[in-house]
């Protein structure tokens, strides 16, 4: 049996408060192992982002338990899910947040900024890895909207965190790049770690091993 | 093949910033540079008015400024009005440079942060600290403040010592006028 990286347990989310009291997250129950590629299916506004915002530890649940390799993520205070999110998480954009400055190597580089480590082979090995190592000294202008995005995912990858989260990672991409995309996903997932993919694409939504729907803040069956 | 050897160290990064992204960083030298020429053309008023009253204590020391203030009569026996008048225009003008100075700092930082603003988001989803991204921010800060202070400083010092002493003398009818006025 698989480790479990991620449990999400009884997860409720509010915003505001009185008339303006909006719940994002209703209770929300679901487990991701490692080697998983989940994906997180539904309409904009369904709670999506704010569910993997509270999976890294970027926001904290209202109430409910957020388990990450037997870290209770929402028990931290800011400071230790920073630390978290440094080790555990590897995080992917739908808008790719790369550094115009910065070629695709030093994007790559960006979470090692502060450490004495140096990951410039690690980071050439990810970039040959989705398939970029002729390009590394590009800036990010100079490079197509999957490319960038694959440079995103070898940023994501380079602390070789055991979760992955995908928020929309191919929603500014075509079809043949979100292809390329998730077959690189699937290749990570087959080597342990655990993805989760927010999208609405149904079609990147067939390529996950499982799909979650979530709507209206609360998980609606799988498929 | 890979160009930068050892670890991609902030330092790399403020380099990165200013050198690729030449035209904001051109943009802001240009800003900081006319700030700090407003703000040492205040400072240097303001100098230059305790020197009508004090002529041995200029910034400048031994500069045409100096000999010029003394043959023009700015000694200790110079009237309270023609002093106060001198004074007067020179506050004036120190004001007015420190506040366009002021007004074009903040532009300059407004403009540079509001398009960072993203980046800084990234950085802080990546799990920098706020300490963190403030040494990378102030450090291109610095770094650009530098070059633009050199800069003025290298275009200041003749403009004021040499315009300075110029204008002074094509302002003597000016200056001698008041001072025949009012003794």
């Amino acid at each position: 049996m698989k480790e479990s990286v991620v449990l999400v347990e009884g997860v409720k989310k509010v915003y505001g408060s009185g008339r303006k009291r909006v719940e994002a997250l209703r209770g929300v129950d679901m487990e991701v192992k490692g080697g998983e590629l989940v994906a997180i299916m539904g309409p904009s506004g369904a709670g999506k982002t704010t569910l993997l915002n509270i999976i890294s530890g970027i926001e904290a649940p209202t109430e409910g338990k957020v388990t990450v390799r037997g870290i209770r993520v929402d028990s931290l205070n800011e400071r230790e899910r920073r630390l978290f999110r440094r080790v555990n998480i590897g995080y992917v954009f739908q808008n790719y947040n790369l550094i115009p400055s910065l070629n695709a190597l030093e994007n790559v580089l960006l979470p090692s900024l502060f450490s004495e480590e140096d990951l410039s082979e690690r980071a050439m090995e990810l970039l040959k890895m989705v398939g970029l190592q002729g390009r590394w000294d590009h800036l990010p202008g100079e490079l197509s909207g999957g490319e960038r995005q694959r440079v995103a995912l070898a940023r994501a990858l380079l602390r070789n965190p055991p979760l992955i989260l995908a928020d929309e990672p191919t929603g500014n991409i075509d079809t043949t790049q979100a292809g390329k995309l998730m077959r690189i996903l699937r290749r990570i997932a087959r080597e342990g770690k655990a993805i989760i993919v927010a999208t609405h694409d149904p079609v990147v939504a067939s390529s996950c091993h499982r799909v979650l729907r979530l709507r209206d803040g609360k998980m609606g069956g799988r498929m | 093949m890979v160009e930068e050897e050892g670890p991609f160290t902030p330092f790399k990064y403020i380099y990165a910033n200013i050198l690729r992204r030449s035209h904001m960083s051109v943009a802001m030298i240009g800003l900081l540079t006319v700030s700090s020429l407003l703000l040492l053309q205040a400072l240097s008023f303001s100098f230059e008015a305790g020197s009508a009253t004090r002529p041995e204590s200029t910034l400048w020391g031994e500069t045409p400024v100096k000999p010029l203030l003394e043959e023009m009569g700015f000694g200790e026996e110079i009237s309270s009005g023609a002093r106060r008048a001198t004074l007067g225009v020179f506050y004036i003008s120190s004001a007015v440079s420190l506040l366009s100075g002021y007004i074009l700092l903040r532009s300059a930082f407004t403009i540079s942060m509001k398009e960072r603003r993203r980046e800084v988001e990234l950085l802080k989803a990546l799990g920098f600290s706020r300490g963190e991204v403030a040494k990378l921010l102030v450090g291109e800060g610095v770094v650009l403040a530098l070059l633009s202070g050199v800069l003025a400083l290298f275009i200041a010092m003749p403009l004021f010592v040499n315009l300075g002493a110029y204008m002074i003398s094509r302002g003597e009818t000016f200056y001698t006028s008041l001072y025949s006025s009012s003794s």
